[in-house]
């Protein structure tokens, strides 16, 4: 006799969905909706005495085909659709300027503590790039663990929800630090340890400097392989 | 017996679907239904057309839209036709009905055109 695994109206009607949820020109109502409408033709098609898999099955077939439905929805919910695809450039641009500002605040906080603790410059640079290694391998070990979990930390860690507050925390935090640690140029002629302080934001400035431009390189270089695949993988859409 | 062609679906939906909405407030399953059952199924509405066509019509006024649950207890979006609707339909009647006029009229004229 065949073998075969048991089917799941539930679970397949959640696929389903998914595959809605993921375009960019339909909206939730429009998902519930549709689904409510497949239910109905699901409910008709049992009525007439098909199981859950055929009419499942026929009623994902009556309803179309999700990318044909979805060209017709762009053509109504143009606004909707048009915001969605900016999103994705509205995120790079908050997720540059919260990388910008935690930089701000991690070399101000670093500041503060060497002036605090009287640490020298020598040690300073070393604490520097080790404080600046130790903050990117913890990042991307976090961000490993948690894919390898398949748990969508990075897909949270950019939402918008999370970006924004950050930015103005740590903008905040920066602000309120600025206006402790001396830094050069200002009162100058009240500074003691003007020369301490300058070497000190000197060489972390530099040390940022160098890990801006590792950062900046290994984003780009992703960005241009994404870019890449995308364009493959499109190509090989339209062959079909 | 041929299905009507799409463009000819395309410009009737509007009277079509007011038409149905002013009997009584409806949801899209039922109104493909109702359009179905009416037109003997020479009209189809497809999902990825039906909807649409319905959200347009609620954009511009013409019909309302809410939320009920249904008695299977799932969410159900009902629709119903506006007084801005119900004047909508009453120029499109007359317009469908002077298109027909004229079309007889040159058919009856000129029976050799058929």
């Amino acid at each position: 006799m065949e073998s075969r695994t048991e089917f799941n109206l539930d679970n397949k009607i959640q696929q389903w969905k998914s595959n809605l949820n993921k375009k960019n020109n339909l909206t939730k109502s429009n998902i519930i909706e549709l689904e409510s409408h497949l239910f109905d033709l699901i409910d008709d098609l049992g009525s007439k005495g098909l199981n859950e898999e055929e009419s499942f099955i026929i009623a994902q077939k009556r309803i179309g085909k999700i990318d044909d439905i979805c060209l017709e929805f762009d053509k109504v919910n143009t606004n909707f659709s048009n915001i969605n695809k900016s999103i994705p450039y509205l995120k790079g641009a908050l997720i540059y300027i919260a990388f910008i500002a935690l930089s701000k605040l991690f070399l101000l906080t670093t500041l503060a503590l060497s002036q605090k603790l009287s640490i020298n410059n020598i040690t300073f640079n070393t604490i520097s790039i080790i404080l600046l290694v130790f903050i990117s391998i913890s990042f991307l070990s976090t961000l490993f663990f948690n894919l390898n979990r398949r748990k969508p930390f990075l897909s949270k860690l950019c939402n918008i929800n999370v970006l924004v507050p950050l930015i103005i925390i740590s903008s905040l935090i920066t602000f309120r630090l600025s206006a402790e640690i001396i830094l050069p140029g200002i009162d100058a002629s009240e500074l003691g340890n003007f020369g301490f302080s300058f070497s000190n934001f000197a060489i972390m400035e530099t040390n940022f400097a160098y890990y801006k431009i590792l950062c900046g390189f290994i984003l780009l270089t992703t960005s241009l392989i994404f870019f890449w695949r995308n364009k493959k993988h499109n190509k090989i859409k339209q062959t079909k | 017996m041929e299905k009507l062609s799409k463009e000819l679906i395309g410009a009737s939906s509007t009277p079509i679907i007011l038409s149905i909405l002013t009997k009584n407030e409806s949801y899209g399953y039922e109104i493909i239904q109702n359009i179905k059952e009416i037109t003997g199924g020479k009209i189809e509405f497809g999902e990825g057309t039906l909807y649409p066509v319905l959200h347009k019509l609620e954009k511009k006024g013409l019909i309302q839209s809410s939320w009920k649950v249904a008695e299977s207890g799932r969410k159900r979006k009902y629709y119903k036709i506006s007084n801005e609707g119900k004047k909508e339909l009453k120029i499109e009647k007359e317009n469908w009905n002077t298109i027909n006029q004229i079309i007889s009229k040159i058919w009856k004229v000129e029976p050799n055109l058929i």
